[in-house]
């Protein structure tokens, strides 16, 4: 389906922006974010609601509405510019090279149509076959997805089924394809913790199975260190800190990502140690923070006046990990002194 | 429900919590169809209530015939239909009266009906759904059915037969009921079988009400049934009333001159919009009729037109996810 | 679903029942004297007498109900000793002018009625929805803005004030159209179709606006649902996602404004047909309260009301078979 197969990453985006114009203003939801995914790598993309992460996920598929999103920048899919890229084109990729798993399969699936249907019509959009044989596919995927009696449930409607099956089913609709580029938008956020394991696992072993390449948004650590092999947070529509999940979760450089894992409670951590949240709210992405957008609320901010308020921090690499980058204007080693005292960690499988 | 968001230091003086009612009326403000109409509305309603001043400026009243203007058959002398710098709008034919203060006298009337029509239909529909979708369970089955039966009845017809049958009752059947009767039966009926459409929106926004946390708590803190539904659960309500308010009384507006065309609106000889319609359908193919029938149908269409496109604003600042 | 068909269908007749008790009521129990209606000017109080007593109107209320209700599920006699008249079921008892058996009225005016509801709702329901449907597809163009601009002009003009726009200017003034008669659909489809254009037209350029509103702003809402989204995300084509996933979403709330419409057109197009002077079973009404002809109101009411609740019954079952969720509850 592309012209240019390169051997580069199966998916990059450079220095993305997705803006929307609202009643109020300039809505800047992605402001200038570049990653990277290759294929058979799980990406976690972590960050609080309004950070741009599920946005950045739409607009590589081209979901937002021309009339009222801005985007500008580079997303290329096996060397394919997307952006630029006409609907016609654009829609044959869809459900086909590259697809997406939303958070709530109750209402992402349509009401009035039986789970069956909805996989048969997104394999034939792309599969020139009969009823039939795009039925047995369908049947297939379900059987693979771990829904018991695949045959009774094709013909079953979404609110049929219970809240992890449900989401199996999208899954199953998603992949049917065999997709190379996966998008999880908090796909495990309205299930059950023990439920969530199992979808978290059922990807891990379809993402073998395909060597697909998977970007999880998330906010949850927990599913990143479960699943992820590198992970970029996010913060007011722009990257803070990117680097292997190992890196990031166990030497972490930037003070959100430090807030985030120390509001995430930990099975075996101290009792006697406490949550701690961050205090106030995510960035009005309408207004961001002047400097770095967290400084308000930072604690190890350097004041009234300094760079934090004033300057953008650049993405740079750490010290011995060149890979692992994070922006943040505190010196190196006073990060590290933080980190190391400050900081709960969060093993990674 | 006051107060919006919570007050949050981080955030940037900028961006300010604003109530919801705040919210709307800045909304509303901004919106320059709402901005027009309203103006209009409030003109139309300083016209329709000084209408004894208009009458004393303008030096005619809207009874007066004036057999002098008129010809043999009754057909008003002059251009189109008597239409001179004493006579706006004309005469009409027949009965000489003056067109112009007939329309604005019958504005009034159109207005009082309307207005207190909408009131009371959706004050009676509030508290029966409100009681229905507090108390659940069998009250609220029983009061879907009778919703089921009022909805059930033909409006039109079952106005027509009903006016002048309970009017005989309550007068007699010599006796014509004066204005003030008919009034208040229309109104009547309006509420008998109008109230559906706000007790059903009312059930619907108690119902996710009634769980809520300051539900709970008065109940916790021993608060009567009468105190939580109209102290602490009709306040909450009153965006989508007042959505629903704004949008009946141009119903009621066309409604009621629908009846009075019919002959069962309010009677001779106080002016009513319907009828001035009737008596200019009656004689619109006249030579130059057509100018009475238009002005007496335009005032009509405009009145209740405005009326719907403040109704329209009003739904779309007050509804956060209305669609326009 | 059988159980839910014969709840819905139990819920009707209550409904109905209901109707017809309050209606029976409020007619039969006011003190105009029906008697002294059917008399001439110079009746005797004797001869007054004696009609009360043929016609009932002496019986308890409850009784005159169900002899009420019995004439029209199985006919009944109307009067006594040699005045007796044979009323063959549906009996909705005998006009109080001229004598005449009021379901023969009705049957002369109910296929005028008919003929009025049934086109004018084909066209309105057809044009509501092509308009709603574009304009929310179109939301914010110009387009956009002259349907919703045309469907407030709809929704603020009265039925009385547009039929006569239409007769004033196809009929008086230019003489395009003639003046609207019936005529059978069987004896002249065109002319039948000539004979219905105006009323046609005065209704369903009134009664789209609702439609077309109502299709607007579900669609709009639909336009924003998640599996909208979704089917976008697995590659369905523009046209297919509006057609096949969000129209097929929105359309439940225009049925049910649709389908009530054409229930209470069925009733009886009472201001369309006063104006254009067609007897059907509006008019049939007018003339009667006019009269206080209590017999023929009573029907009318009756008929209406049935074609009410048949409708909002058609309505709910096509809910139950539009929505899979709704058949469970």
């Amino acid at each position: 389906m592309s012209q240019t197969k390169s051997s580069g990453p199966y998916l990059s985006i450079e220095d993305l922006k997705v803006h929307f114009k609202t009643e109020d203003g300039m809505v800047k939801a992605v402001d200038g974010v570049s990653f990277e995914v290759s294929e058979g790598e799980t990406l976690g993309v972590v960050g609080e609601s309004g950070s741009g992460k599920s946005v950045t996920g739409m607009s590589i598929l081209g979901l937002h509405d021309p009339k009222r999103a801005r985007i500008s920048g580079k997303i290329y899919l096996d060397g394919t510019e997307l952006l630029h890229l006409s609907e016609n084109k654009l829609r044959a990729l869809r459900g086909q090279a590259m697809t997406m798993i939303f958070q709530d399969a109750l209402t992402a699936l349509h009401p009035y149509y039986t789970v069956g249907r909805q996989i048969v019509e997104a394999y034939r959009l792309h599969h020139n076959v009969s009823k039939g044989t795009a039925k047995t596919r369908a049947i297939e995927m379900l059987d693979r997805v771990g829904i018991p009696e695949p045959g009774k449930r094709f013909a079953q409607y979404p609110h049929e089924f219970s809240g992890g099956m449900r989401q199996r089913a999208m899954i199953a609709m998603s992949l049917v394809n065999n997709p190379r580029l996966v998008i999880a938008d908090e796909p495990t956020t309205a299930l059950d913790v023990t439920v969530q394991g199992q979808i978290l696992d059922l990807l891990a072993d379809l993402q073998k199975e395909f060597n697909s390449a998977i970007i999880m948004v998330t906010h949850d650590l927990g599913v990143i260190s479960d699943i992820a092999d590198r992970v970029v947070v996010m913060y007011g529509g722009r990257v803070v800190e990117e680097g292997t999940a190992v890196d990031v979760m166990s030497t972490p450089q930037h003070p959100y990502t430090w807030g985030l894992l120390n509001s995430v409670p930990t099975l075996h951590g101290d009792a006697s140690e406490d949550l701690r949240p961050i205090p106030g709210n995510p960035p009005s992405l309408l207004n961001v923070p002047s400097g770095c957008a967290f400084h308000p609320r930072c604690q190890h901010s350097l004041g009234k006046g300094s760079a934090c308020e004033t300057e953008i921090p650049q993405l740079l690499g750490i010290n011995g990990a060149p890979n692992h980058v994070a922006a943040c204007h505190l010196p190196e080693s006073t990060r590290r002194r933080i980190m190391e005292t400050d900081v709960r960690k969060v093993e990674v499988a | 429900m006051a107060g919006g968001a919570d007050p949050d230091p981080n955030e940037p003086k900028e961006i300010v919590g604003r109530s919801p009612g705040q919210l709307a009326f800045r909304r509303l403000r901004r919106d320059r169809t709402a901005v027009v109409s309203g103006f209009i509305v409030a003109a139309i309603a300083i016209i329709a209530f000084g209408a004894p001043v208009i009458s004393a400026i303008y030096g005619q009243d809207p009874t007066t015939p004036n057999p002098d203007l008129l010809d043999l058959d009754g057909r008003p002398l002059g251009l189109l239909n008597g239409v001179s710098g004493k006579h706006w709008l004309g005469l009409q034919p027949s009965t000489g009266r003056d067109v112009f203060m007939q329309l604005v006298y019958g504005m009034r009337t159109s207005l009082i009906i309307a207005l207190i029509g909408s009131i009371l239909t959706i004050a009676f529909g509030s508290v029966i759904g409100a009681i229905a979708g507090y108390f659940g369970g069998k009250i609220d089955a029983v009061i879907n059915w009778i919703t089921d039966v009022a909805m059930a009845f033909p409006f039109l017809i079952f106005a027509l037969a009903v006016v002048p049958v309970v009017g005989s009752a309550i007068v007699g059947d010599e006796e014509v009921p004066g204005p003030f009767v008919r009034s208040a039966m229309l109104m009547g009926i309006f509420i008998i079988l109008g109230w559906m459409g706000s007790a059903r929106l009312v059930r619907g926004q108690v119902i996710s009400l009634r769980e809520r946390e300051f539900v709970e708590a008065a109940r916790a803190s021993g608060a009567s049934n009468f105190h939580i539904i109209f102290k602490q659960v009709l306040p909450n309500v009153w965006a989508p009333i007042l959505v629903t308010f704004s949008l009946l009384v141009p119903q009621l507006i066309t409604t009621e001159a629908a009846l009075s065309f019919l002959g069962v609106g309010v009677p001779e000889p106080t002016p009513d919009l319907g009828r001035v319609i009737l008596d200019a359908v009656n004689v619109m193919q006249g030579e130059g009729m057509w100018f009475y029938f238009l002005c007496a149908g335009g005032v009509l269409f405009l009145l209740v037109l405005t009326f719907n496109l403040l109704g329209d604003a009003v739904r779309d600042a007050l509804d956060p996810k209305s669609t326009r | 679903m059988l159980r839910f068909v014969v709840r819905r269908v139990l819920l009707a007749v209550l409904t109905l029942f209901a109707v017809s008790v309050i209606t029976f009521t409020l007619f039969f129990a006011v003190p105009s004297d029906p008697a002294q209606l059917m008399c001439s000017k110079d009746c005797t109080h004797e001869q007054i007498e004696q009609t009360r007593d043929a016609l009932g109107l002496n019986d308890p209320i409850v009784t005159q109900y169900t002899d009420y209700m019995t004439g029209i599920f199985v006919g009944r006699d109307i009067g006594k000793g040699e005045a007796k008249v044979r009323c063959d079921a549906p009996c909705f008892g005998y006009s109080y002018r001229d004598n005449e058996s009021v379901w023969s009225n009705i049957k002369d005016a109910a296929p005028i009625t008919l003929s009025i509801a049934v086109g004018a709702w084909i066209i309105q329901t057809l044009l509501g929805i092509t308009i709603g449907v574009i304009a929310a597809l179109r939301r914010g163009s110009v387009i956009d803005k002259v349907a919703v601009g045309s469907t407030l002009i709809g929704a603020s003009m009265p039925v009385y004030f547009f039929s006569a726009i239409l007769l004033l200017v196809f009929v008086y003034t230019t003489n395009i159209i003639p003046r609207p008669v019936y005529t059978p659909l069987l004896d002249n489809p065109a002319k039948w179709a000539l004979g219905m254009l105006l009323p046609w037209l005065s209704l369903a350029l009134i009664g789209y606006a609702n439609e077309a509103r109502m299709t607007r702003a579900t669609m709009l809402e639909t336009l924003s649902e998640d599996f909208v989204r979704t089917a976008k995300a697995k590659g369905v084509p523009k046209g297919q996602v509006h057609r096949r996933h969000a129209l097929r979403a929105s359309i439940t709330p225009v049925i049910t404004i649709s389908g009530m419409n054409l229930g209470y057109l069925m009733g009886g197009a009472v201001i369309t047909e006063t104006v254009f002077g067609l007897p059907g079973l509006g008019k049939l009404s007018v003339d009667a309260v006019s009269t206080l002809n209590l017999p023929i109101v009573m029907a009318t009411v009756l008929i209406a009301a049935l074609a009410i609740v048949i409708m909002t019954m058609v309505v709910d079952f096509l809910y139950a078979v539009i929505d899979p969720r709704v058949r469970l509850s």
